[in-house]
This record gives C-alpha cells, structure tokens and sequence, in this order.
C-alpha cells in the first residue's frame, strides 16, 4: 500500500534541472554554487518529505484514536502544505529560469 | 484510483465513527424508552490493527450493549456520557474530514502546481 | 471511549455532571420523602448521602498526573431508626401510638441542593468551554 507523497508524485528529481552529481569526473569544471544548489534542493525535497510522512503518521493516529493532541496533527498539516507551496513555487521559478536561459540566443 | 494508506485509514475511521455517531442519536433519543439498552461501537483497537497489516478498509467495528445498570423500567441511558461522547464523536469526525481534506489539497497542489 | 485522549476535557467535566445528578436526584428523594412515616416494625426513610470520589489520571507521564474527574463511590443511607414521633391516630402506629419518621434536616437538604445545582452548571460551563477550545484547534491552519 502506498503511501502518496507529493513529493514522489510530482516534485521528484524529473522537475528539477538535471545537473551533474558531485562524483562525475567533470567536479572540478562545475562551479560550487550549482554543486550547492543540487544539495539544496535534494536536502528540501528530504525534509519535505519528512514533513509529509509526520503529518500523515498523525492522521493515521487521529483515525485510530492514538493521537494525543490534535494540535500535533494541526500544526504539522499546515506546515506540510506550506512547504509544499513553497517547493512548488520554488520549482516553477526554477523552471521559468530555465526555459528563459534556453531561449537565449547563442 | 488513488490509493493510500493514510486516505484509506480516515475513510475506515469515517465510517466507525459515523457508526458510533449514529448509536449515540439513538441512544439519546430513546432516553426514556423503558426497556432500552445502549450500545457502544469500537473499532479504534481494530482499525489499528488493520492498518498495521496495510489494509484498513478491513476494519470491523463491533457494537456491544454497555453494562450500566437500568432504572426500574429496563432503561439503561447514561445520559451526560451519550452526550459526552456524542461530541467527542463529531469533533473527531471534524477532524478526520480535515485531515482527508488536507491531503487532497496536498496532492492538488503538486498536481496543478 | 476510545477517542478519550484527544478531547479528554470533555469525559472529566461530564464525569462532574454525572455525578452532581445523582446528588440531585438524592436530594430530590430525601425532600420529596421528608414526611414519610414508618411503622415501628420498619426502618425510617433513611436520608441518602451521596460519596464522592475522585478517578485519578493514567499515571503515565506528566500528563497521567492529571485526574479524569469523578465519580459516584457509593450512596450511604444514614439512620434506620429515624426520630420517633407520638401520632397515635396514624394508621401505621403501634400500640404505643409511635410512628417513625425520617431524619432529614431540611436545611441542610436545601443547602447542599443549591452546592449541587451549581456545581452542574459549572461542569456544563466547562465541558461547553472546552468543546468550543477544540473547534477552534482545528481551525489552526485554515
């Protein structure tokens, strides 16, 4: 049974530019902030997820009467879906820049 | 057909809890029957269970008559508790509805962008 | 029920109406029957007196310290022999012309039913209060 994450639905590695990862032999021509960008990306995707997972274990709490407080559940859902609008936006503007550098002429 | 296990775990909680809502409005309306006896629903402990197994749509709930002693007409009511948990009831139901509401709201968001 | 934990104020402020209601219903009972004369042969309408007693928390955690609220432990009836009266023309009069009659102190009766009356509506005050708090709490977020 799966457990959809928006994460892995629609915001996974496929929307993000592809970029070269730190162990390829072309490292030392890649300039640390892309290198710096790619971990940060990976790093809010993680804890988006994680946000994601947290507030789903709390509604399957509140459903099985587990859950102590319900503003535990509250709070986490608000935050899961805050971050989720923000890595979206994120994306978007992301995707933007890129169709906007590849429509540059050379 | 999206299928979730957090999803399918409210909807089981839902339908409990609409169970439990519905034994709760009988009870109070038959405050005064003689002879009535009230009802309890469980399925939280079968809920979890079912859910452990990664099936949740499984969960049975169980209705028993509660053992409260009945007034000298067989009516067995305990009012303020059927009132109590009535509420309860509702409350949680609020908040299960939230929370499938916030999920889809989740996925909208990811899929519209 | 099973939901208990998560609007645990609601069960202990109904815990407190449950059991003013059957204080109530006792001081109803002992004022309605304040006349009630006996026979010698039986016990006096004996005034009933309602014990109280707290349900302690869970005891796990900081949490379990907190009780759930009260309950009724028992009812006590107090005096079987009532005060003796002189009604010699009462049908239920021995050949002496004594009659039992309950001992219950009006006073203390009303007294004790205007405690009890007001501890009801401050337990429906409360359990009101609390279910407005957790309607608010699921709006967080919205």
């Amino acid at each position: 049974m799966a457990i959809i994450s928006p994460v892995s639905a629609g915001l996974s590695s496929a929307t993000v530019a592809p970029v070269a990862t730190p162990t390829d032999s072309n490292l030392s021509t890649r300039s640390s902030g892309a290198e710096g960008f790619d971990t940060a990306i990976s790093g809010a995707l993680n804890s988006l997820n994680d946000q994601h997972l947290y507030a789903d274990q709390l509604a399957r709490d509140a459903a099985t009467g587990n859950l102590q407080s319900i503003e535990d559940y509250m709070i986490a859902a608000t935050e899961a879906q805050l971050s989720t609008q923000l890595t979206v936006a994120v994306r978007n503007k992301a995707l933007e820049a890129f169709n906007e550098i590849m429509r540059m002429q050379v | 057909m999206i299928s979730d296990l957090t999803l399918e775990t409210l909807g089981s909680g839902l339908r409990g809890l609409n169970l439990r809502k519905s034994q709760h409005e009988d009870a109070i309306a038959n405050v005064e029957t003689p002879g009535y006896r009230a009802r309890r629903v469980d399925f939280e402990s079968q809920l979890t269970r079912a859910v452990d197994a990664g099936t949740p749509q499984t969960a049975r709930a169980t209705t028993t008559f509660t053992n409260d002693a009945p007034l000298p007409n067989g009516n067995n009511v305990q009012l303020e508790r059927e009132i109590t948990s009535l509420t309860e009831t509702a409350l949680s139901q609020q908040l299960l509805i939230s929370a499938a509401n916030a999920k889809y709201g989740l996925l909208r968001t990811v899929i519209t962008g | 029920m099973a939901m208990g934990a998560m609007f645990s104020a609601l069960g202990v402020a109904a815990s407190g109406m449950s059991t003013y209601k059957v204080w109530l219903d006792a001081i109803a009972d002992n004022v309605a029957n304040v006349s009630t004369v006996r026979g010698m042969d039986e016990n006096a309408y004996e005034s009933k007196y309602v014990v109280a007693q707290s349900r302690p928390g869970s005891g796990h955690g900081v949490r379990g310290q907190i009780g759930r609220g009260t309950s009724v432990s028992r009812i006590v009836e107090n005096d079987p022999e009532g005060i003796l009266a002189y009604q010699p023309d009462h049908p239920l009069a021995n050949e002496e012309g004594l009659v039992r009659l309950p001992n219950v102190d009006l006073g203390e009766q009303m007294t004790n039913m205007i405690i009890a009356q007001r501890a009801y509506q401050v337990n429906t005050s409360v359990f009101e209060r609390a279910r407005d708090s957790y309607l608010r709490a699921l709006e967080i977020g919205k």
